[in-house]
């Protein structure tokens, strides 16, 4: 398949790629943002045990956590269109990028409901308690005492389902979407020369989660602060494996 | 003068508080004594609310509670006349010493900054921690916590300051710093309760000692009369036992 391997293809499709990087990192960023909300929004139910609510937050969670992305997309893509038909609403104008978007944000709603619930749980009874009894209202225990706590023990499983997220936009492509992956499927239709073309590809995935990576290192260490185990171990040589090889782990198993 | 009258609290079909009547007059220091499950620690969690009982009233000075019909106003000022010590310290993880006995003097009295800061670095002070004011309580001994607790109540300058344990999960070392340091604010005349099972604490520093056993008051009076010539058998019997388990001095 293809035409013989030839270095200089891999230096010459980089730049090509990047220029769609920021189709995919804006893919990332927009369903990040709107499966916080979801996911905000679908924990509430069962942090304050809302009776129905509770059972259809936790249907959600586990049919998005324990389906693949890909059927999800093929779901939603091919599905919704059929559904809202139903009901007389025309989707066909809406553009690919917006059902990948609402696939991905409720992908990562799920993931990010099940760390705020941990994390929430996370913070003592004790504290809220305390900002109770010196005359806190509930709001402010909450935005005060807990959510900071909790934004700052969520960080890793939020790191993880945003590294994650990025390298599942690849399979945006399969519904013709042009972020990265797509592109250089073009590419190497193109030129014949696939397998550099999947060398570039994977070198920049790898580089930006990388940087994500260590993004969020830094926030993280900056906003834990205030645990023991970050602030008497400020060596960089503990942190330096990790670093090299990121993990690509998702979801609340190390909340 | 704080004022409990008949104060009733279930939990589910057990009655853990049968009416309560306590009076705790101004600078008073009140030691709260009794067997584990007497409803002590609840007894504290429905002066300040904590624990909605489900009658009676609580009064501090003029200011009075009727539990039956109290509103989210009446239990927000009975916060704030109060201040509570618990044993688990519970202390804001992610702020510093400082900003624990900050928070309340900002964000609930309203008091700028700078305000805020001079009247906690004043508390911290007093409880002898004026060169940990930046450390966060992960970096504090468990004495040192308590200490912080006791310092954030302190600031807020309540009409009382209610104490539930607040030596029962340190290590015997480091109960000592802390006991002095309660005895030293009860010398300047702040009214407080104390649940406490130091009873030789009790006796030295408590001008007047409760015994409660089973959701009810059953004996009180000045130390020396209860710890001396106490009148109920349960109370002798319970002083009997605490003092063999409990034999610690300071
Ligand atoms: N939130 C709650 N729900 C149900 N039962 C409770 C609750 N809080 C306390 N109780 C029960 O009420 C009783 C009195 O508890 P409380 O904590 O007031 O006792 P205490 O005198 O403080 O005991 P200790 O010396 O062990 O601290 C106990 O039997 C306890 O199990
Ligand atoms: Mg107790």
């Amino acid at each position: 398949m293809g035409r013989r391997f030839e270095f200089v293809y891999i230096l010459d499709f980089i730049p090509k790629l990047l220029g769609y990087l920021q189709i995919t990192l804006f893919i990332v960023a927009a369903s990040v943002v709107l499966g916080l909300v979801v996911g905000l929004i679908v924990a509430l139910p069962r942090m304050y045990n809302i009776p129905v609510l509770k059972r259809l937050s936790v249907i959600y969670v586990s049919f998005f956590r324990g389906t693949p992305i890909l059927i999800q997309l093929f779901l939603i893509y091919y599905g919704l269109p059929e559904l809202l038909k139903g009901i007389s609403i025309d989707v066909s104008k809406v553009p690919v990028l917006a059902f990948v978007i609402f696939t991905y944000a409720l992908h990562s709603g799920a993931f990010i409901s099940e760390a705020i619930r941990a994390a929430v749980g996370a913070v003592d009874r004790g504290q809220v308690e305390a900002a109770y009894a010196i005359g806190m209202s509930g709001f402010e225990a909450f935005t005060r005492i807990v959510l900071p706590q909790a934004v700052a023990i969520s960080l890793p499983v939020f790191a993880n389902v945003v590294i994650a997220n990025l390298k599942d936009t690849s399979l945006a492509f399969t519904l013709g979407a042009m972020e990265m992956t797509g592109k250089s499927q073009t590419l190497g239709l193109t030129t014949q020369h696939f397998i550099e073309v999947y060398i570039s590809l994977s070198l920049i995935y790898f580089v930006v989660s990388v940087i994500l990576e260590r993004l969020f290192q830094l926030a993280e260490r900056r906003m834990l602060r205030y645990q023991p185990e970050l602030a008497s171990t400020p060596s960089r040589k503990r942190q330096l494996p990790r670093l090299l090889l990121p993990q690509f782990k998702k979801g609340g198993e190390q909340a | 003068m704080i004022k409990l009258t008949g104060i009733k609290k279930s939990f589910g079909k057990q009655e853990v508080l049968k009416g309560i009547d306590l009076t705790v007059e101004q600078g008073d220091v009140v030691a709260i004594l009794g067997p584990s499950g007497s409803g002590k620690t609840t007894l504290l969690r429905c002066i300040n609310y904590l624990e909605r009982p489900n009658d009676g009233e609580v009064a501090i000075h003029q200011f009075k509670v009727d539990c039956k019909r109290a509103s989210k106003q009446d239990i927000h000022t009975l916060r704030q006349k109060t201040a509570m010590v618990f044993q688990n310290y519970n202390l804001f993880k992610h702020k510093t010493a400082l900003e624990n006995v900050m928070e309340g003097l900002v964000i609930v009295q309203k008091l700028p900054k700078q305000k805020a800061r001079e009247l906690a670095v004043q508390a911290l002070e007093k409880v002898g921690l004026g060169n940990k004011l930046n450390e966060y309580p992960s970096r504090l001994s468990g004495g040192q916590q308590q200490r912080v607790g006791i310092a954030r109540a302190l600031a807020l300058n309540p009409e009382i300051i209610l104490f539930d344990e607040p030596t029962s999960a340190l290590d015997p070392e480091l109960v000592g710093e802390v006991l002095a340091v309660i005895r030293k604010i009860a010398g300047e005349g702040i009214t407080m309760i104390i649940v406490t099972h130091e009873m030789a604490f009790a006796r030295d520093v408590a001008s007047h000692v409760v015994f409660m056993d089973d959701g009810v008051v059953v004996e009180e009076g000045p130390p020396h009369q209860l710890f001396g010539t106490p009148k109920e058998e349960r109370t002798r019997q319970f002083l009997k036992r605490s003092i063999q388990e409990w034999s610690y001095s300071i």
